[in-house]
């Protein structure tokens, strides 16, 4: 059966080796063309693409503040309140060598702990307070004596909370901690979580289109007025590209045709993306005063593209020139073409590091119980070129961010 | 303003697949139209029917728009473009095998009785549909990965998640019937030469 098969595997290659059924390629074509439109109306909108990833984000950016908060507590310490009660059972048989002449029996701790946070005070027998030294600092009106933190022997646990060495034996009240506390210690952490409006700018023109954008960032003290702000954010934006602002134009124009050489005439096309936005700000507070905060910020922003879906119309002009030699009359024929163009650069296709500097004023206010809100305008103006298409962007908007747990 | 596109058949591959890369639809129609029947005589071997084929043909072109931005240049497009038609006919079948998984197990015997036929006409493209259309699709993939575009058994065993001796087994069958039905609709008084 050996000569039946490879006879007849040569007659199939043979019959395929011609197969010509070109009169099917406009009906298969337009199929094509029918189940490509199919395919761009199931994908999942820009919107729904940018809601995922943002919540995504914030998940993360939970989670990483959460572990970040226990790798700041390496002892696991107790929650507030088991830190009151051994606290006091500890310190309770301990006297505060404070003055010679106060020798306190009973010490407890007066202070709300984690809510209060970073006012800590312990209060003695005598009725007196110990606070911090920034605390002691800021009410200038209090009376107050120096005193050394190994001094106090308040035990390990409570120990944990006590960043600074000097403390004031003073004439202060936990009533008093409803007042501003001014201090802002180092290595302390907040989370933000915004939402931006935004215009843009490409070249002279403004698009109609505004972007949005939505995020989450970590605000960390350097000191008391400079602040660190790392972030990430997802942001949607849609370009009208007028006449003039494509650099590579000439991607676009047909080439020679017949003789006669292209060139763009006009073309109308947008540009819409997604893409992660990683700014690096500084934050610098201006001024302040009671629970309200002037600041303003500047920093760099990397631009990862995740979509980028450009389209556009583009009309080319092809003159031909033709010179009579009875005549001596030169004329010119000039013939437009129109050229669709349809084009989605993928996730991670360009990336642009610090393409954007990012320069800010924000209006800090209390919002609830422990949060803050910021008002921030900014603007953004491009460091290089920006996108596949090296646009020049410009961005002017709003942002509102909210920062936990003050 | 009218579409100038007349001469964009004439213009070599490459020039096809830049503007296909830029998203340019006269380019990318160009660059279909230019292999639709060569992808046509591959996809045709694969499918049932021509409408199947055609499917084939453009689920692969979709595919190849996607991946335009990591084809080698230097490298002639077609076997680029028949290693992505025939990895699209494997992921339909995969698609039909997940609907009915029955489809993965043929027990079927074909009696081989008398002599070996003789095949003296040359075959058509209608014959060789007419043929593969009466055989399972199991049978039809290994005998045209085996002896058309040249896989070995281990390779189509690890393509299509069988053992390498079962791949074996359903040459030897293909064959068979291939035989079996060659007699019956080509080789004989009663050809049936539908239409495809």
């Amino acid at each position: 059966m050996k000569r039946f098969d490879n006879i007849f595997i040569r007659r199939i290659k043979e019959a395929l080796s011609d197969y010509n059924v070109d009169h099917l390629a406009d009906e298969g074509w337009n199929n094509f063309i029918r189940k490509k439109k199919k395919r761009a109306g199931i994908i999942i909108p820009l919107w729904a693409k940018a809601a995922s990833v943002a919540v995504l984000l914030t998940t993360a950016g939970i989670i990483t503040y959460k572990s970040f908060l226990s790798i700041g507590n390496p002892d696991g310490r107790p929650t507030a309140t088991a830190v009151k009660q051994e606290t006091y059972d500890e310190v309770a048989n301990d006297t505060i060598m404070v003055e010679k002449e106060t020798t306190p029996k009973d010490i407890i701790v007066a202070a709300d702990i984690i809510e209060r946070q970073p006012v800590l005070t312990v209060k003695s027998s005598t009725g007196q307070y110990i606070v911090k030294e920034t605390v002691a600092n800021h009410y200038t009106a209090i009376r107050k004596i120096p005193v050394s933190l190994s001094d106090l022997n308040l035990g390990i646990n409570i120990k944990g909370y006590l960043d600074e060495k000097v403390w004031h034996y003073a004439d202060f009240s936990p009533a008093m901690i409803d007042y501003e506390v001014p201090e802002k210690g180092k290595d302390r952490t907040n989370l933000l979580a915004g939402l931006s409006g935004m215009m843009a700018q490409v070249d002279n023109s403004v698009s109609a289109n505004p972007a949005t954008s939505l995020g989450i960032y970590l605000e960390r003290s350097i000191s008391e007025r400079i602040s660190f702000r790392p972030g990430i954010a997802i942001t949607m934006q849609g370009y009208d590209l007028n006449n003039g602002v494509l650099k590579e134009n000439d991607v676009f124009a047909a080439p020679v045709v017949n003789g006669a050489s292209g060139s763009l005439d006009s073309y109308e096309a947008q540009l819409n993306l997604l893409a992660l936005e990683i700014p690096v700000n500084i934050v610098f507070k201006v001024w302040e005063r009671h629970k309200s905060m002037v600041f303003v910020s500047t920093g760099a922003s990397t631009m990862v593209y995740l979509n980028q879906k450009f389209n556009g119309s583009f009309i080319n002009a092809y003159t031909r020139q033709s010179y009579n030699d009875l005549t001596g009359i030169t004329t010119y024929e000039t013939n437009y073409s129109e050229v669709d163009v349809e084009n989605n650069y993928g996730a991670f296709s360009h990336v642009d590091f610090f393409g954007l500097a990012n320069f800010s004023a924000g209006y800090s206010i209390p919002f609830g119980k422990s949060n803050r809100l910021l008002i921030e305008p900014f603007i953004k103006l491009p460091i290089s070129d920006l996108t596949s298409l090296d646009l020049r962007v410009f961005y002017g908007g709003m942002s509102l961010k909210l920062r936990f747990l003050e | 303003m009218g579409k100038r596109r007349s001469n964009v058949h004439e213009r070599p591959d490459l020039e096809l697949i830049t503007g296909s890369l830029k998203g340019i639809l006269y380019f990318q129609e160009a660059l279909y139209k230019r292999y639709f029947s060569y992808a046509m005589s591959v996809a045709i071997r694969y499918a049932v029917n021509r409408s199947e084929a055609i499917e084939i043909v453009n689920d692969s072109f979709m595919k190849v728009l996607e991946k335009l931005g990591t084809y080698d240049n230097s490298k002639p497009f077609k076997p680029w473009y028949v290693k992505i038609i025939v990895n699209t006919a494997i992921d339909s079948y995969r698609k039909k095998i997940k609907k009915d998984e029955n489809l993965l197990n043929i027990d079927t015997d074909y009696d081989e009785k008398g002599k070996e036929p003789e095949i003296e006409t040359e075959l058509t493209v209608n014959d060789i549909l007419n043929l593969f259309s009466n055989m399972p699709d199991i049978y039809k993939l290994t005998f045209n990965l085996y002896e058309i575009e040249g896989y070995n058994h281990k390779e189509i065993g690890s393509i299509l998640g069988i053992s390498e001796s079962t791949s074996r087994s359903n040459l030897t069958r293909a064959k068979k019937l291939l035989r079996k039905l060659y007699v019956k609709y080509i080789n004989s008084s009663e050809t049936n030469n539908e239409a495809v």
